[in-house]
């Protein structure tokens, strides 16, 4: 998938790291993406709203997408300026369909240990988006000193 | 084995008889020093206090997605240890949050609800508080400002 042209950078503005399928070397693409938040001056909520979001992004290819099979790889591209971030992770697994996903904050599933990431991905990220398979996720953030 | 409980109420369920008034903090490393096979390392503080087991996190990454199943197993010891446990989570060095340290806390507190105990949390900084604002988990868990408020709780 090419990145949503609403999010208005072309493609060949994108840094791409590709790293074995699990939680430790998934610390690498995060560590470059936090190091230029730094460089960009993000404020600290608006870094921690972008961690949050991406560890849950790399947390489910690793888990979900790539089923914990650490042969296989996670796929990061990002994009950043002062003015926003852009950050696509892609795994190998078969997808899923977001809509299916249960809401995680309805009554009967609030005591329900696991299906947050995704809604707070949403909460984070000023948008969020997938392919039509669901292996692939995009996610926006403007830089405004407001948002959360 | 005396002198080891004596040091370690609350991984000995002995904690109606020894009402140890706070104490400094400490590693379950230390307190499992006569058991060798025991894992080297914790990721937790663990103080009594009238008779309520607290807990806090050792460093300010602890909840990342690498500890939290580690995390997970070394308090679920605790409460089984303990029926009818009384546990405060002080999160005052907690700066971060994930979503599978948010199952990790829901499973806890119902292992502490099986065990007739009482889970609370305390000194949750305000973004990781908007995490549990967001996900609704604000009315699943008892949450205090400080943990002397929390600790006034359990006494009332």
């Amino acid at each position: 998938m090419r990145v949503p042209p609403e999010f208005g950078v072309s493609d060949d503005r994108f840094s791409e790291i590709v790293v074995a399928s699990d939680l430790r070397s998934v610390k690498q693409p995060e560590a470059r993406i936090l190091n230029a938040l730094l460089r960009n001056n993000y404020s600290e909520e608006s870094t921690f709203a972008i961690k949050l979001a991406l560890e849950e992004a790399l947390t489910n290819g690793v888990k979900h997408g790539n089923r914990g099979d650490a042969k296989k790889t996670l796929t990061v591209r990002f994009y950043i300026d002062a003015e926003r971030v852009v950050i696509m992770v892609r795994d190998q697994g078969a997808g899923f369909v977001p809509d299916l996903v249960p809401d995680p904050t309805a009554d009967e599933n609030l005591e329900r240990p696991s299906g947050r990431g995704i809604m707070l991905m949403h909460a984070y990220m000023t948008r969020i988006c997938f392919n039509e398979t669901g292996n692939e996720v995009w996610m926006y953030k403007e830089n405004r000193p407001e948002s959360a | 084995m005396a002198q080891n409980e004596t040091q370690n109420p609350a991984l000995h369920g002995s904690g109606k008889t020894n009402m140890a008034k706070p104490t400094t903090w400490r590693g379950t490393d230390a307190l499992r020093s006569t058991e060798p096979m025991e894992q080297p390392s914790s990721h937790l503080r663990i103080r009594r206090a009238d008779g309520i087991s607290v807990i806090e996190f050792a460093d300010r990454k602890i909840l990342e997605e690498l500890s939290i199943r580690e995390i997970g197993d070394e308090l679920g010891e605790l409460v089984e240890a303990e029926p009818g446990i009384r546990l405060l989570l002080n999160f005052r060095n907690v700066d971060h949050l994930s979503s599978a340290a948010l199952g990790m806390l829901i499973t806890l507190n119902k292992r502490v609800k099986e065990q007739n105990g009482t889970l609370k949390l305390s000194d949750i900084n305000r973004q990781i508080f908007e995490v549990f604002k967001i996900t609704r988990l604000d009315r699943v868990f008892e949450i205090h400002d400080t943990s002397d408020q929390a600790l006034a709780g359990f006494n009332a």
